[in-house]
């Protein structure tokens, strides 16, 4: 019991919680867009209620079914004299997911075309319509969340309550971290530059899954150090009008 | 000597340098725009020459530091030397610094290290070596330490900075404009300077990152963006980094108002 609240264990839910929060905002505020659109309060209500409900259930049912997954030691094939497990394949073949997933967001953040123009333009239907594609949405955005839990937290529980965390306080504040993240950009772009570095571990576990494993310690201490180093911009830099990240907004919908 | 995985890392160090030097060498332009017009191109080619032997001097300077792989003190049953040391400050300093400049691309003050350059007039030939050898020192720092966490040996570093000086001898208006327009690059770029760090950081608690991992991860996510780039023609223009030194800022200013 005791090492279950450890100072690591801790560092890393409240590292994670915070990654979760950085990564799902912008689902979290497209969902809510969509959502605005429907006409009738009574609808939205219900449409938001089944959006919270299966968002969680997505999540969790796939974290268990990757921590099962990863729990099996069992060789699959022997490649080159090496002995394949699924876990390694699972490792490798996340990390490479969110490497590739990474780099594309940092992309489109900076290079691509504003949501919110596409965000507008697009008519939404009926309720079950509406609902239909949240879910169509949340799924494609849980994988990448789901796959930097397993990447940052060594026990189940910790992914589980960081995942739980994060949805609670992005559903109810999330105008307030959307407005946040756009006066600081900076944020997202450190938690995107972490996730490299979390991609990156899962891929060195993966290949290397008996002979090395990558503290989790080391990526705790860097965020952290990165964090810190960033409170201190904030407040030593003069203040100017940011850069513009390309990333749907809250306000515009008012447009 | 010469194997794949030395290769490899050379290629890829040399990269790094690349893009990690273009802030190096708009500075350097705008350095040599103080002079008379017929001697700005003998000064940009002797920054460029300044900055290599900078490098090159500071290199061969930590690689003395290096060798002294005997431990000095123990810190929990680790033998803590005078490399490991140098390990850990050089990774710190690797986090501090792309975290600022991270920060100072996204929300600071578009060519604020540059505005008080911009004010001074002509200055001679001397002057302007003398400033550009001072602050090649700056500049070269994080790339020197870069090049620490990211190669094995010490020629490989070297010759990494020589192929970046080269590269930017003959390609340093069509690079630097390429970043300009794809300010992904860079802060990609920036992001693998803060693995390099934490790769440094636990290689001084003894702890070895494969490196090869590190360039395939960096290569990778290199090809994954060009290929975007090649298959997403977006209309729109990329957002404009907030550079610290920057030749361009009059005009953007302008259009702003």
């Amino acid at each position: 019991m005791n090492e279950l609240f450890s100072t690591s264990v801790l560092t890393g839910l409240a590292a994670l919680t915070f990654m979760e929060i950085m990564l799902g905002i912008d689902n979290v505020i497209f969902v809510s867009i969509l959502l605005d659109k429907l006409p009738d309060p009574g609808q939205k209500k219900i449409a938001s209620r089944v959006w919270m409900f299966v968002g969680m259930f997505l999540r969790l049912s796939l974290l268990f079914v990757l921590g099962y997954l990863i729990n099996g030691e069992k060789t699959l094939f022997t490649l080159w004299q090496h002995e394949v497990t699924l876990q390694q394949l699972i490792m490798l073949g996340g990390g490479l997911f969110l490497l590739v997933n990474t780099t594309l967001e940092i992309h489109n953040k900076l290079e691509g075309e504003d949501p919110n123009e596409k965000g507008r333009h697009t008519v939404v239907g009926s309720l079950a319509k509406v609902i239909q594609k949240i879910i169509i949405i949340d799924l494609v955005f849980s994988f990448d969340s789901i796959i930097a839990a397993v990447g940052m937290a060594e026990h189940m529980w910790v992914r589980i309550v960081a995942v739980v965390i994060a949805m609670l306080v992005m559903f109810l504040f999330a105008a307030r971290i959307s407005g946040f993240i756009h006066k600081h950009p900076t944020f997202k772009m450190l938690a995107l530059s972490f996730l490299i570095l979390i991609a990156f571990t899962l891929i060195v576990d993966g290949i290397h899954v008996d002979a090395i494993h990558i503290p989790h310690g080391y990526i705790y201490f860097a965020m952290a150090f990165s964090f810190g180093v960033e409170l201190l911009n904030l407040q030593w830099q003069k203040k100017t009008k940011p850069v513009e990240l390309r990333e749907p907004t809250i306000d515009n919908k008012a447009n | 000597m010469l194997n794949s995985e030395v290769l490899v890392s050379l290629l890829t160090l040399s990269l790094l340098e690349v893009v990690l030097g273009i802030d190096n060498i708009v500075f350097i332009s705008i350095l040599s725009g103080k002079l008379p017009e017929e001697k700005q191109k003998l000064a940009r080619r002797y920054g460029l020459f300044i900055g290599m032997i900078v490098r090159i001097g500071l290199l061969a300077a930590i690689s003395i530091i290096l060798k002294l792989d005997k431990p000095l003190f123990n810190v929990f049953d680790i033998g803590i030397s005078g490399k490991d040391i140098i390990m850990m400050i050089g990774g710190l300093f690797l986090l501090y610094q792309s975290t600022r400049e991270i920060h100072h691309k996204l929300e600071g003050e578009s060519g604020d290290d540059s505005r008080e350059l911009k004010q001074t007039k002509l200055m001679t030939f001397q002057a302007v070596m003398v400033q550009m050898f001072l602050l090649n020192i700056v500049f070269s720092i994080d790339s020197v330490i870069t090049a620490v966490g990211m190669a094995d040996h010490v020629w490989v570093m070297m010759a990494a900075v020589i192929v970046s000086v080269v590269v930017m001898l003959f390609a340093a208006e069509p690079i630097s404009d390429f970043v300009h327009k794809h300010p992904t690059i860079k802060i990609l770029a920036l992001s693998f300077l803060l693995l390099i760090g934490v790769s440094l950081i636990a290689e001084g608690l003894h702890y070895h990152i494969p490196k090869g991992t590190i360039y395939f991860a960096m290569a990778f996510s290199f090809a994954v963006d060009i290929i975007q780039l090649r298959l997403n023609k977006t209309q729109q223009a990329p957002v404009n980094l907030h550079e610290r030194y920057s030749d361009k800022d009059e005009k953007r200013d302008v259009d702003v108002l």
